[in-house]
């Protein structure tokens, strides 16, 4: 029904269109010019081109010097006026192909309503799930499938397209620092040469022994993997085994295994996945900690670059004094400092900056528009979220082990020395935990997230910008999968345990 | 004279300084969309202790489609034991209650429906209901016609992971989008508001609506902060915003993405338009000044959020502009500013305010890989005039219920389902 309207109301316009065209056209036959030259006297001319001339132009007055004399002067102004009059057809004209014009990107409009090309609903994949070892897992499937048989020798294989795929039955060395050009398909256990390359997939269905210096574009491998001292491994490694990776190695776009993953130094990622996967020698068997791991504090540098500016200064304040015991919120309108000592049993709330001093104890939640202060052994039981900054000292304790809470700063975040988090945190852009901190939520950040030796994670850590991890490093706990998630980047500087996912978009180097 | 003469002027560049503002976020969006620094969402945490769920559906009059969404449901990837799926059955008339007895019985453990026979109407009534009868952390939210895949529960409840998020909105596909010519202009609608507006707003760290259904909210805090009110016909926007007054977020997933049933005729279009539009107004007035004051908002947070609660306002603005404009016309008063100016912008408008958000739905096909179907983008007039209209009077709606307190009464969207879902 609606098609039919349609179609009428651009079949009328486009015959509109062409009716003002064909009018606009035959406005010209004769043309004025034409019809004027067979008149006979200058000013029978002029008449008619003056009564030729549309209203829309402006009125001319002829000044009766001319209306008086036939020379040359008077055919020249009675010419201007029949070039007006054709300028008015030209304009008509002009106008009807504008309106043409207008229609014209309906035209593939209706092209795409009557012979749809593009009218499917968007494709959603319903059956999709995650799974961080769906590269291998897809790779088995689709090789497993498309193979006729599993003798030696080389086949033509369907996958993608048409591949050549080599089987061997091996436990010798392979690769001759050739490259190899085809699919590898190893009924047993394969090893390999030093400097061996191998332009396409692998697949092992026993354990895959990688010598030192290889080149491989992808592997998948039913059994453990070793990848030797400097391979190079541009898309991806997959195994439901163990899969061990030497020094200097570079990994591809995903790592991912079933059980452990032992990661040696100074190796390139992008994504690693495994029930455990240890950086050097895991977060456990870490020296102890250097002085030079205790990192500069974001509140230290704030302070700095304020004294630089001369933004210092002591606004106008309430103090609630020591050793205050209250069991009644606080709400402020300027900046409010609480004294040290003190126990408040209520939620505390100020529209300015709030500075607890050591050893405060609030039993609710804290909210400020300002910065927060938290000096040494403070804890607070409730949540806690500032439309600025927070700047924790040492021996803090947020929430409690049957209680979590979390604490949410717009801007910047800072965790003092040997906190505990029962909970969770989230910055609005850095956020850096001192030395041995214990967090039993995750850490989210909008920008970077940086955390000090020894710090112990139990759940996910997430930001948009850079991961920075010092050494001794745990994220996760035994039996349970967690993420450590970074758009531009991870930094791993030494011995760690992440239990799960370790993955970003930037580079992830484990130094 | 002269005073309402000054006063129409002054209202015509208040509507072109109002018009130029929308044209200007309508490009940064599309700017943001498909030049700018994408966020990550959080769909690629792996996490064993995921929250526990409660799916609610509320249903009124759902027998041609509550069984498709019940089955979707059932077969989605999360931990059963962490997972209720509450079909709420809102005073249904038809076989709605009949089928999900019927789901109750096969699988008791998993489907709790909700039989609602008292009470107002309504899905804020509905929701308030289901939240008192759920126990999981999370409340996940489909409409009966939606028909979820498998990831999609993990992929949404995996944000709540974050402690500053308050809710999650993933996207929604329409299903039908090849049934008539109306079907395939909401298609591209969808695809401009959720591919870049949504997911620019995410990007900008801006105000994303929870749109109420293919979304979810922390359940203790939505009862916290008084449930929804059963007066406020768009309920979502409402929550969108005492989350943002309340120092949480919203966030957007666009790879959540879920199929939904559009409306096939356009009177059913022109009720749901309305609704939408009386709902927004309602939450408008109540919350215009409190986002104003609000100290938790930053400055493009707030001005965000204003620009969207006062979306639905722009085509009265709209409306009254071109009267008084054809008022000044007739008077002879429009030499406001110099004509090169106006003739300049008028046409700067045309190309980039009036079609902005045609350009942000064609940016949003291409990003799709679905490039034949822009050609379709000139017929979007035919819409927004139809829009124009509706949402007006749904504006009028909203501002009579403030003027006269009056209650509001939900008008549910028809169903076209009669044959099996077709994905």
């Amino acid at each position: 029904m609606l098609k039919r309207r349609l179609r009428v109301c651009l079949i009328a316009a486009l015959a509109i269109s062409l009716a003002g065209l064909l009018w606009s056209v035959s406005a010209q036959t004769p043309t004025p010019a034409e019809e004027m030259a067979t008149l006979e006297t200058p000013v029978e001319r002029m008449v008619e081109g003056w009564e030729r001339m549309p209203a829309a132009i402006e009125p001319v007055t002829v000044p009766e010097t001319i209306l008086a004399r036939e020379d040359d002067e008077l055919m020249e102004f009675s010419r201007s006026i029949v070039i007006s009059a054709e300028r008015h057809n030209w304009l008509l004209l002009i106008q009807f192909l504008a309106v043409l014009v207008l229609f014209l990107p309906v035209v593939p409009s209706l092209r795409e309503i009557y012979r749809p090309k593009d009218d499917k609903p968007l494709n959603i994949n319903m059956e999709y799930a995650k799974d961080p070892r769906y590269f291998d897992k897809a790779f088995r499937h689709m090789i497993k499938g498309a193979m006729s048989n599993e003798d030696p020798g080389m086949q033509m294989v369907s996958l993608s397209k048409q591949d050549r795929v080599e089987v061997i039955k091996s436990t010798g060395n392979q690769g001759n620092g050739e490259a190899l050009d085809h699919i590898l398909f190893v009924t047993g256990d394969l090893s390999t040469e030093a400097s061996a390359r191998f332009d396409k997939e692998i697949y092992v269905s026993g354990r895959a022994q990688i010598g030192k210096l290889n080149s491989l574009r992808a592997l998948v491998c039913d059994g453990d993997v070793d990848l030797g001292e400097g391979t190079v491994v541009t898309r991806w490694v997959g195994s439901p085994g163990t899969i061990r990776v030497s020094d200097n190695c570079v990994l591809g776009v995903r790592t991912a295994c079933d059980e452990d993953i032992f990661i040696g130094r100074n190796t390139f990622f992008r994504s690693l996945y495994g029930k455990q996967i240890h950086i050097g020698e895991g977060a456990d068997n870490a020296l102890v900690m250097n002085e030079n791991e205790r990192p500069e504090s974001l509140y230290q540098k704030k302070q700095k670059k304020k004294r630089k500016n001369g933004q210092l200064w002591m606004p106008r304040r309430v103090l609630v004094p020591s050793k205050t015991r209250r069991k009644k919120d606080i709400d402020s309108k300027r900046d409010l400092v609480i004294g040290e000592d003190s126990h408040i049993e209520g939620n505390v709330r100020t529209r300015g900056k709030l500075t607890l001093n050591e050893n405060v104890i609030i039993e609710g939640d804290v909210m400020a528009e300002k910065d927060i202060i938290i000096k040494r052994g403070c804890v607070i039981r409730g949540r806690v979220l500032s439309k600025m900054s927070i700047y924790v000292a040492e021996d803090f304790v947020l929430g409690a082990q049957e209680a979590p809470r979390s604490m949410i700063a717009k801007g910047e975040l800072e965790i003092g020395e040997e906190s505990r988090i029962y909970g969770s945190l989230k910055a609005g852009t850095e956020l850096q935990l001192h030395p041995k901190i214990l967090v039993t939520g995750g850490i989210f950040s909008e920008e970077n997230i940086e955390v000090a030796y020894g710090c112990d994670i139990n759940e996910n850590v997430f930001a948009q910008g850079k991961i920075a991890f010092s050494r001794a490093i745990k994220v996760g706990r035994p039996g349970s999968v967690k993420s450590v998630i970074a758009k531009k980047g991870i930094n791993i500087a030494g011995e760690g345990t992440f239990y799960g996912l370790v993955s970003t978009d930037g580079d992830g180097v484990v130094a | 004279m002269e005073v309402v003469v000054l006063i129409l002027k002054i209202y015509i560049v208040l509507v072109v300084l109002i018009m130029s503002g929308y044209t200007l976020r309508h490009m940064r969006f599309t700017l943001s969309r498909v030049r700018g620094e994408q966020r990550i969402f959080y769909q690629d945490i792996l996490d064993d202790d995921l929250p526990t769920l409660a799916v609610l559906i509320p249903m009124h009059n759902e027998e041609k489609v509550a069984r498709h969404v019940l089955e979707r449901l059932l077969k989605v990837e999360y931990p059963q034991d962490r997972l209720e799926i509450i079909p709420i059955n809102d005073h249904s008339d038809d076989k709605t209650e009949e089928i999900l007895n019927e789901y109750a019985e096969k699988y008791p453990s998993r489907v709790l429906p909700l039989h609602r026979k008292e009470g107002k109407r309504g899905k804020p009534a509905a929701l308030n209901d289901g939240m008192a009868k759920a126990t999981g952390e999370v409340v996940l939210v489909f409409d009966a016609d939606y028909l979820p895949p498998r990831g999609i529960l993990r992929d949404m409840a995996v944000s709540f992971k974050d402690p500053e998020v308050g809710a999650v909105m993933g996207r929604v596909v329409p299903e039908n989008a090849n049934h008539n010519f109306l079907t395939r202009l909401l298609d591209l609608e969808r695809t401009g508001g959720y591919q870049i507006d949504q997911q620019a707003r995410h990007n900008m760290k801006l105000v994303p609506q929870y749109g109420g259904t293919v979304g979810g909210f922390r359940r203790q805090l939505a009862i916290d902060m008084g449930g929804f009110d059963p007066n406020i016909l768009t309920e979502d926007t409402e929550l969108t915003y005492k989350l943002f007054l309340n120092g949480y977020k919203v966030v957007y997933a666009n790879r959540a993405e879920c199929y939904e049933e559009v409306p096939e005729e356009w009177p059913v279009r022109a009720r749901q338009v309305q609704r939408w539009a009386h709902g927004h107004t309602q939450v408008m007035y109540r919350y215009f000044l409190p986002l104003l004051r609000s100290r938790l908002l930053s400055r493009w947070e707030k001005v965000d959020g204003l620009l969207l609660l006062t979306i639905y306002m722009v085509p009265i603005v709209l409306l009254l502009g071109i009267l008084d404009s054809l008022a000044l016309f007739f008077l002879g008063e429009m030499n406001i500013i110099d004509s090169i100016l106006v003739f300049v912008y008028v046409a700067a408008y045309n190309s980039y305010g009036n079609f902005a958000p045609f350009y942000q739905i064609a940016s949003g096909a291409f990003l799709d890989g679905a490039v034949e179907r822009i050609l379709l983008v000139p017929f979007l007039i035919f819409n927004f005039f139809f829009n124009l209209w509706y949402v007006a009077n749904g504006f009028v709606a909203g501002t009579l219920d403030l003027v006269f307190k009056r209650g509001s009464s939900w008008a549910k969207t028809p169903r076209f389902r009669d044959r099996e879902a077709s994905v």
